[in-house]
């Protein structure tokens, strides 16, 4: 494994409100402790139908840069580098070119501008367009090849007859989409302890190994979760529980606590883990569509504070 | 799957509703061929507003239908695509890309700013009279990508403050997008809507053979005289309402004027190759004016292209990725499928129903008539673009003429300038849709001051039509 494999590559999607702003001190303590990549990813969503049909936008948007015009998107892509800069990420006094590229099916193309940050990592800003945002998301972490997509939720999840009329929340469905683990991001701050939610299965127990990856380094502190949906469930909760700390403890992460809980999965994690600053829960391996009624999105959907769902 | 299902909703449901009128018989008066054709018609029209497909796939299933579902041969459907406008609206398109590859934008810049001085207001009159008297010859969007980087970079240059340089993005890039839109009635070539119209009073009145009904070939040089000075009429008058909409705190630019004369100076005079640009240009507005009626609008379009092409100042591959060919098979489908509603009868039931409707209020015939058919033009312009609109209502509004004998020539005018007063929505327009790419407006703006220019323009259209047109022999 080369020194690059190890370092850790984190998206953040820049542009779904002050939540992803929050979430870049968090990515920045990640980043101290192994150097990691980030880049800032801003979608615009494309211009649809004959009205613009993308090509006469592109237009206009190549006669902005050309005349060294800011585009949209890219102030609050601006805004998030002057935090890195704050928190020393990058140089108060770099400055960069915004690079154009090609994307297959973008009218409007990439625009990418990239700094080093002081240990030799990449903070790369992105700018795209695209006429499904998840999509765009998910592809460009398949394309930065990230290990983590950092994503703001609405403050206040939705309840009641709103969420059955209005349309998935974009975190959710770039959380059933991408390639890798997703953090569903609600007040997310680096400080407080981060709480493991574990079953007995295996792909519960698969995710231990990149729990451990995220977190050996940044010295949060890892509190294990078992929840026995009811009593006859408990020794089965128990045994996922020891387990997970023992693997944990076998690959150099010792949790602070091991908790067990019974009663209804959601309802318990989500209660537990408020006072926690990031929720883990395992990927289920329903198919896309389904995931929306597993335990780790349904967490991600209703949980006040922040949820990663770990793939 | 059930993202894909959600995300095509509107196609299934157009499929499902045509089925259900299919199988149903068809109304009295209406012909079985008359009631597939509006069965299609409506169709196109669900997904011309909704847009769950891309709208040149709806131009393509418009061809599948009138094979399989009226019957008729796919070489006649073919020919039928193919027009004299279909020829303009492509050639102009790729006019309007070569105009845009020479760059002439930053020259522009200066040229308003010398003439207006740097008062605030001049400058955003001078922004929208220069847009306007652009738009009204090459294409709005062509226009507005031209002239959206001159309103932003003296928005930039003159403040930082986030909320005076928002008061001066809705005064100057509503001054470009409105100017813009209203423009596009001036000319043929200024709105594909207006070749689409123009091809359908040929189709529908013009005979050969009948002197009396050589007015209804209308050239270049007639439309302008029909359409242009409504457009000058009305463009100091948005300018009146954008001002008393829009108020800022700025009214000197001064120095922001000065910066821009910096930065663009340095892009030097300009050069032979613009000297040709600019001598081309001219001389397709020559041959537009003064040959059309002999050698077609198309014609003289493609042959500027080609001009074009053969000095070098464009090349094809910037043609090939600049002209959104989307746009000319969906209007050469849906002109195929106008003629179509008005062969099989289809038209003229639809044009009796809207009548029967519009009888009870005293707006069956003259003015009145003429007053419905812009309240409903605009209502449908702003919910798909305004070549679709004139599309799909001019069969049936020229049926209508003919049924009430009003002027067909005047509520053709009318369809097609009112098909500009897409003012409300930001996809009302290309020239809206690109202003708002810019980031600084929200849709509210749009409403906000949208109500105010509709109103002007309604006015303003309904006095042309009343004294103007009858004056010139319309």
């Amino acid at each position: 494994m080369t020194r690059d494999d190890e370092k850790l590559k984190i998206l953040i999607c820049i542009g779904g409100g002050p939540e992803a702003y929050a979430s870049l001190r968090y990515a920045v303590r990640l980043s101290k402790a192994n150097c990691a990549d980030i880049t800032l990813l801003y979608v615009r969503p494309l211009d649809s139908g004959l009205n613009s049909g993308g090509m006469e936008v592109r237009v206009a948007r190549e006669n902005v840069l050309d005349w060294g015009l800011e585009l949209p998107g890219l102030r609050q892509l601006k805004a998030a580098r002057d935090i890195l800069v704050e928190l020393g990420e990058i140089e108060p006094g770099a400055r960069r070119e915004w690079k154009h590229s090609e994307i297959k099916g973008d009218p409007a193309g990439e625009y990418v501008r990239d700094y080093e940050n002081p240990c030799g990592g990449i903070v790369s800003l992105r700018l795209r367009t695209a006429s499904d945002v998840t999509s765009a998301v998910a592809d460009e972490a398949k394309r930065f090849n990230a290990d983590v997509i950092v994503v703001g939720a609405s403050p206040e999840p939705m309840t009641g007859l709103r969420k059955f009329f209005s349309p998935k929340p974009l975190a959710l469905k770039i959380a059933a989409h991408a390639h890798c683990s997703v953090i569903v991001a609600r007040h997310l701050e680096p400080g407080r302890n981060h709480l493991v939610c574990v079953q007995d299965t295996d792909q519960s127990r698969a995710m231990l190994p990149i729990v451990s990856r995220y977190f050996q380094s940044s010295h949060h502190p890892l509190s294990i979760l078992s929840v026995a949906p009811t009593e006859a469930d408990l020794p089965s909760a128990q045994k996922a529980a020891q387990e997970a700390a023992q693997i944990l403890g076998s690959l150099g992460t010792t949790p602070a606590e091991i908790l067990v809980e019974v009663g209804d999965p959601v309802e318990t994690i989500i209660t537990i883990g408020y006072d926690f600053s990031l929720i883990l829960a395992s990927e289920s391996l329903k198919p896309w569509f389904a995931k929306g009624f597993s335990v780790s999105h349904e967490v991600a959907e209703k949980a006040r504070n922040s949820v990663m769902i770990v793939k | 799957m059930i993202h894909y299902l959600r995300e095509k909703r509107w196609f299934f449901i157009t499929l499902a509703i045509q089925a259900v009128m299919l199988l149903l018989p068809a109304p009295e008066g209406v012909t079985p061929e008359g009631w597939r054709v509006l069965v299609m018609t409506v169709g196109a029209t669900i997904l011309f507003i909704t847009e769950p497909i891309p709208l040149p796939a709806v131009a393509l299933l418009i061809v599948l239908g009138q094979v399989f579902l009226l019957g008729l041969d796919s070489s006649l459907v073919a020919k039928s695509l193919m027009k004299d406008s279909v020829l303009f609206i492509m050639g102009s398109l790729m006019l309007a890309v070569a105009l845009v590859k020479q760059k002439l934008d930053k020259r522009l810049a200066l040229l308003i700013v010398r003439v207006t001085g740097s008062n605030t207001y001049s400058i955003a009159f001078g922004i929208s009279i220069f847009s306007g008297l652009l738009a009204s010859f090459i294409g709005e969007h062509t226009v507005a990508a031209m002239m959206l980087p001159v309103a932003l970079s003296l928005i930039q240059l003159a403040t930082d403050d986030r909320d005076q340089q928002r008061a001066l993005a809705v005064l100057f890039l509503f001054s470009i997008s409105y100017a813009c839109a209203m423009a596009g009635i001036g000319t043929p070539s200024g709105g594909a809507r207006n070749a689409i119209m123009i091809d359908y009073l040929r189709d529908f009145f013009y005979v050969p053979g009948d002197p009396a009904t050589h007015k209804y070939s209308v050239s270049y040089l007639q439309w302008m005289i029909y359409a242009y000075p409504i457009f000058l009429i009305q463009l100091p008058l948005m300018h009146f309402i954008l001002r008393r909409t829009f108020k800022t705190d700025i009214h000197d630019l001064g120095p922001a004027v000065e910066k821009l004369k910096e930065q663009v100076g340095s892009e030097g005079a300009l050069t032979g190759r613009h000297y040709v640009a600019i001598l081309l240009f001219i001389l397709t507005l020559v041959g537009w004016v003064g040959f059309s009626s002999r050698f077609g609008m198309g014609t003289i379009a493609i042959l500027s292209a080609v001009l074009f092409l053969v000095t070098g100042l464009v090349r094809w591959q910037d043609l090939n990725s600049g002209v959104n060919w989307g746009v000319v098979l969906l209007y050469a489908a849906a002109i195929s499928l106008g003629v179509q509603m008005r062969d099989t009868g289809a038209a003229a039931w639809v044009a009796d129903l809207f009548m029967g409707g519009l009888a009870p209020f005293g707006l069956d015939s003259g003015l009145g008539l003429l007053a419905a058919v812009m309240l409903l033009t605009t209502f449908i312009t702003n919910t798909m673009s305004n070549g679709a609109a004139v599309a799909v209502l001019g069969p049936i509004v020229l049926t209508i003429a003919i049924g009430t004998e009003t002027n067909p020539m005047a509520v053709g005018m009318v369809t097609a300038i009112s098909s500009a007063f897409a003012y409300f929505t930001v996809i009302g327009t290309p020239a809206s849709t690109i202003v708002y790419s810019s980031g600084y407006l929200r849709p509210s703006d749009f409403m906000k001051v949208g109500w105010r220019i509709a109103l002007m323009s309604f006015i303003v259209l309904l006095t042309a039509s009343k004294l103007y047109w009858p004056l010139i022999g319309l």
